[in-house]
């Protein structure tokens, strides 16, 4: 039993359905959407004079998403301690079997500006638009995941193409 | 208690995210490369019981526990939707996460999201500084004003 909670990775239909659970007792507990990337608003807003960052989402009201981030890390560093024992891992997976050190954080640099900007144009990110949006039923929010998977295919087949 | 729910929750999202191996980078590259159905799957069951759920919770007219009635907000519609989502999309391909699994993997021990979470805060900032400029993408347009 410990096993298959704490240490084995959880199939789609156990961890989907519970995130999909969290989304609605955020909603009913704390009338709050799953939203991440806007507290990254917030964050810029704490060290920053321009007008973007003095919008009312990025005050305030918005503050409680760095307890709610904070509460993420944690999270899974929890679900990582409970697994074996926490460590040092790569985040690229296999690929930083392949690709030396210095590439790998140009990638991640790059990817993370384009992360950061696109959200803030596209106007949410996958919490924001693919899971609290789509679930709402917004049009705008099952373009922006279709857009997502579209800008994620291009880049990991010209990855793959380049690196294997 | 409305604090509390967040962290709490904010605790479960993170766990739940590492348990479903959202925070693998090759789970991502799989996806992405058509070869692994497991994260496509997660955020379809994810989106639908939570569709289910709101529904429910937008039928009932529930007050919640701020006191208020229950108001969920539709994102606009835009140009900026589709070039926005573009952009995010090449990155959470290059570097294999978004901005909730890149918190969840420096939780897992998983350093070099630093890297990421660093570049995401750049990205916003030059977004906040591009602003300005590019207000005219977030115009929503006439036929696709309603969300």
């Amino acid at each position: 039993m410990y096993e298959a909670v704490f240490v084995r990775p959880w199939p789609w239909w156990a961890a989907g359905p519970g995130i999909g659970l969290i989304v609605v007792a955020l909603a009913a507990l704390a009338s709050r959407p799953l939203s991440v990337t806007t507290g990254f608003g917030s964050m810029c807003a704490l060290g920053s004079r321009l007008p973007y960052f003095q919008r009312s989402e990025f005050g305030a009201g918005g503050r409680w998403r760095f307890e709610f981030l904070a509460a993420v890390l944690v999270g899974a560093a929890l679900s990582a301690m409970l697994a074996g024992p926490w460590g040092r891992a790569e985040a690229m997976g296999s690929l930083a079997l392949v690709v030396g050190r210095p590439v790998q954080v140009a990638l991640l640099l790059g990817g993370g500006v384009c992360i950061g900007f696109g959200a803030r144009l596209a106007g949410g990110c996958t919490s924001g638009h693919s899971i609290m949006g789509s679930a709402l039923g917004a049009r705008s929010s099952f373009l922006a995941t279709a857009m997502f998977m579209l800008g994620g295919a291009a880049a990991v087949n010209a990855i793959a193409a380049v690196a294997r | 208690m409305i604090r509390a729910a967040t962290i709490v929750l904010g605790l479960l999202f993170g766990f739940f995210l590492s348990r479903g191996r959202a925070t693998d980078y090759d789970a991502i590259f799989g996806m992405f490369r058509l070869q692994d159905a497991h994260l496509p799957l997660l955020m379809a069951s994810a989106i639908a019981t939570a569709a289910a759920g709101l529904l429910l919770l937008e039928r009932a007219r529930i007050t919640t526990l701020a006191g208020t009635p229950l108001k969920l907000e539709r994102k606009p519609l835009h140009a900026g939707t589709v070039v926005g989502g573009l952009v995010f999309g090449v990155g959470w391909g290059v570097t294999g996460q978004c901005p909730g699994t890149a918190l969840g993997q420096l939780g897992e021990g998983k350093w070099l999201a630093a890297v990421t979470l660093f570049g995401m805060l750049l990205g916003t900032w030059l977004y906040g500084a591009m602003e300005p400029g590019l207000a005219p993408l977030q115009r929503p347009r006439p036929a696709a004003a309603r969300t």
